[in-house]
């Protein structure tokens, strides 16, 4: 069984944003428009912050790309009433839209806040092109459910169908997600965890590398690498 | 069997049942028309999403989770104040159990009611119970919830019983068989008033660990989180404390206004008041201590993601509400409960009408701030401003609790009948006996070797 | 209403008190069959529920004590 994580080099990554929309494209999150976007409801699975150290002349500026962090031990799993988010196969963290009552206890919970809400029926208010233009393997949310980063899971889908179509084991199938395809700098990484084999384990293990709120004990799946000045 | 109610004892008790006050259909049209304003808001919200209330992200919790757990904190003042009073048989409860029992159940359904505002997906509100789960707090809060509301209900009712019956001598028409029927064969026997004292005895202890529970429940959905400020171990206590507190504000609220509406001066009297006014003065000083050792151990621990919230709180864009919240909860009810000038009718009332606001305030901080301050130094900051329709649907809870409560006293007596008689007729004799079991200092238990 | 009709609705009425316990009973038993069939908090859930379903239980038996109790004490006089 595959433990599906990612490794995001922040040496690398030069805040293009290429991979939120990517992001964006490749799971229909729909634009919310921009008085939305201002109260803060934007919908954006894979957001990007800015981290700003040091003082002006001495100013350090990294930017922090977060996905979902697909926890181990997810808090948002814990608290949901309704079975509408859990730990699914190979460690990714799924939200079933039909299920979801929006009660928006598993936001409340997760310490990343990367988990978004559909405020308004944005999906279905797109115009008709926009709408044609959906990736037809993701399916569109309604108004009131939560939907969240799912690691692209429809592409192992289609890996799975494909391993099978060729006769292999779909339990070892390997897919890529689009932020991963998008990046131009090639900062992100993506993998099984578990397989020592692949370039992912190898990085996780690395001393660059964390992640983020690790002493919360959500064991996220998420690890950055960063540049490691101070120690040996 | 239509005797004339107006020559029985206790007659304005029944007075408002069997007479309808003349602002009865001004008042009813005017809460109706409130109610059917949040309704029309509410139909907005059904409609179009949760997008019309202010919420966002990552403030995804507002008005109607601060309501949830205010009404719940309320929904303590009766049940637990009356089997409290009941259990210790403080002999001034007489006047004050139904009233309490009454705002229990009526604000338990209110509190209940504002989860299901919050949800985006009301309509999917059966995959509670078709595929809840009891890892996750809310289901908690659901099972405790209707535990409290079906007991807080039968303990309301069972001491209604007699009363009924003794409505049923005056009353005709469907009154007369509403209160045939609920009175379930009440002739006011000595085995029956045995089975009734008994029922009324277990109810009363049943019902203390049920209301404690609920609101440690409700604690619970905060602090089973990790999130700032609410993953805290004395959430549970704090918000039971709190519950009684603004509990008690209400009840005296309710008292002070029956009690002008409906004449009740000779039942609710100043003693009441009084004796109220010195337990609200404990639980504010408990809300004090308890908010004290909250904040100075998040304080004191100086752990950076609760520093954010703190700060929020104490002079950032919280303070306001903050130290509005500390006034009303103790700086200015303390004097006026101290006091014994002040502890009167009004004194007590303005303590209460400022505790329910610093309560609600209390609530409302809690939750806010913290959701607006995540955790993580990365992650945006929100901002949040209640819309609209967030405001018109808790006026439409206030409009809905006094609706329930004015159609409550037309049905039945707000202060239970029989317990006044039997408490003018029987008290001095049980109490004098009482006492005399233990006076001091004659020696007895010496005889009794 | 005459005393055959005042007799029907308070069965009516403790019929539908013992009906809505007994729904409460039956959720909480979904739970638990939910809980076990998915592995999911079982000792919790069963922690939880023969709390909550005990207490459901005393509810009803309080409430029949008190309606065949008062029943049958009505004659005594």
């Amino acid at each position: 069984m595959s433990r599906w994580g990612m490794v995001i080099d922040l040496e690398k990554c030069n805040g293009c944003e290429a991979c939120a929309a990517a992001c964006q494209a490749e799971c229909n999150q729909p634009p919310v428009g921009e008085s939305e976007a201002r109260m803060g409801r934007k919908i954006s699975w894979l957001k990007i912050s800015e981290e700003l150290t040091g003082k002006f002349p001495d100013l350090h500026r990294r930017m922090i790309p977060q996905p979902c962090m697909q926890c181990d031990d997810p808090p948002c799993v814990r608290v949901c009433p309704v079975h509408a988010t859990y730990l699914g196969e190979g460690g990714i963290v799924a939200q079933i839209y039909q299920r979801c009552i929006g009660c928006r206890f598993c936001m409340a919970a997760c310490p990343y806040t990367v988990k978004y809400f559909n405020w308004y029926n944005y999906a279905g208010g797109l115009p008709a092109a926009e709408q044609e233009a959906m990736n037809p393997e993701v399916s569109p949310r309604p108004r009131g459910v939560v939907e969240k980063c799912t690691f692209c899971h429809h592409r192992l889908l289609l890996a799975k169908d494909q391993a099978r179509l060729q006769g292999n084991d779909p339990a070892r199938a390997v897919y890529h997600p689009a932020c991963e395809e998008a990046c131009p700098a090639k900062a992100i990484y993506f993998g099984d965890l578990d397989d020592s084999t692949t370039e992912v384990a190898r990085l996780a293990q690395s001393h660059r590398a964390s992640r983020l709120m690790e002493d919360l004990g959500t064991n996220p799946k998420v690890y950055y690498l960063a540049r490691k000045e101070n120690h040996g | 069997m239509d005797r004339d109610f107006r020559h029985e004892a206790d007659a304005v008790l029944m007075r408002p049942i069997f007479e309808r006050p003349k602002y009865f259909y001004p008042l009813l049209g005017f809460l109706l028309s409130v109610i059917a304003w949040a309704a029309y808001c509410y139909y907005l919200q059904f409609n179009l999403g949760l997008g019309v209330t202010g919420m966002n992200q990552p403030v995804s919790w507002g008005f109607y989770v601060t309501n949830f757990v205010f009404f719940i904190g309320i929904s303590h003042a009766g049940t637990l104040i009356s089997a409290i009073l009941r259990m210790t048989q403080a002999e001034w409860r007489r006047p004050i159990t139904r009233i309490a029992e009454m705002i229990t159940v009526a604000v338990l359904g209110i509190g209940g009611m504002n989860v299901l505002l919050d949800l985006g997906r009301i309509d999917r509100v059966a995959n509670v119970f078709m595929y809840g789960r009891y890892q996750s707090p809310l289901l908690w809060d659901a099972t405790s919830i209707t535990a409290y509301m079906t007991a807080s209900a039968l303990y309301l009712f069972i001491p209604l019983i007699p009363d009924i019956a003794i409505l049923r001598q005056h009353a005709t028409g469907w009154r007369g068989g509403l209160y045939g029927v609920l009175s379930l064969g009440w002739r006011g026997t000595e085995r029956q008033q045995k089975i009734l004292n008994r029922c009324i005895g277990f109810m009363a202890v049943l019902v203390i660990p049920i209301a404690i529970s609920v609101h440690t429940v409700v604690a619970f959905v905060f602090s089973m989180t990790l999130q700032p400020m609410w993953h805290s171990t004395i959430f549970g206590p704090y918000f039971v404390a709190g519950a009684i507190f603004s509990g008690l504000a209400g009840l005296i609220i309710v008292m002070a206004v029956l009690r002008w509406v409906f004449h009740l001066q000779d039942y609710l009297q100043p003693i009441h008041f009084n004796y109220l006014g010195l337990l609200l003065l404990v639980m504010s000083l408990f809300w004090f201590y308890f908010t004290c050792a909250e904040y100075l151990t998040a304080y004191f621990g100086n752990e950076p993601g609760e520093m954010r919230v703190f700060w929020s709180k104490m002079t950032g864009e919280y303070a306001g509400y903050f130290w509005l919240m500390v006034m009303c909860n103790f700086v200015l009810p303390l004097p006026l409960l101290v006091w014994r000038r002040f502890r009167q009718v009004t004194g007590t009332v303005i303590a209460s009408l400022l505790i329910s606001v610093g309560m609600w305030l209390e609530r409302y901080i809690i939750i806010v701030p913290s959701m607006a301050n995540p955790r993580g130094d990365l992650l945006e900051k929100g901002h949040y401003t209640a819309s609209y329709v967030e405001w018109s649907l808790m006026a439409g809870c206030f409009a809905l609790f006094v609706l329930i409560y004015l159609l409550f006293s037309r049905l039945f007596p707000l202060v239970s009948i029989w317990e006044a008689r039997e408490g003018r007729e029987k008290t001095l004799e049980i109490v004098a006996a009482r006492v005399e079991r233990y006076k001091l200092g004659e020696g007895r238990l010496k005889e009794e070797q | 209403m005459n005393e055959r009709q005042i007799q029907f609705f308070q069965y009516l009425f403790v019929l539908s008190f013992t009906l809505f316990d007994l729904a409460v009973l039956s959720w909480i038993g979904r739970l638990i069959y939910i809980a076990l069939q998915l592995k999911d908090t079982v000792n919790g859930s069963l922690g939880i529920a023969i709390v909550a379903g005990s207490l459901f239980l005393v509810l009803l038996g309080v409430f029949h004590y008190l309606f065949w109790g008062l029943k049958r004490a009505k004659e005594q006089v």
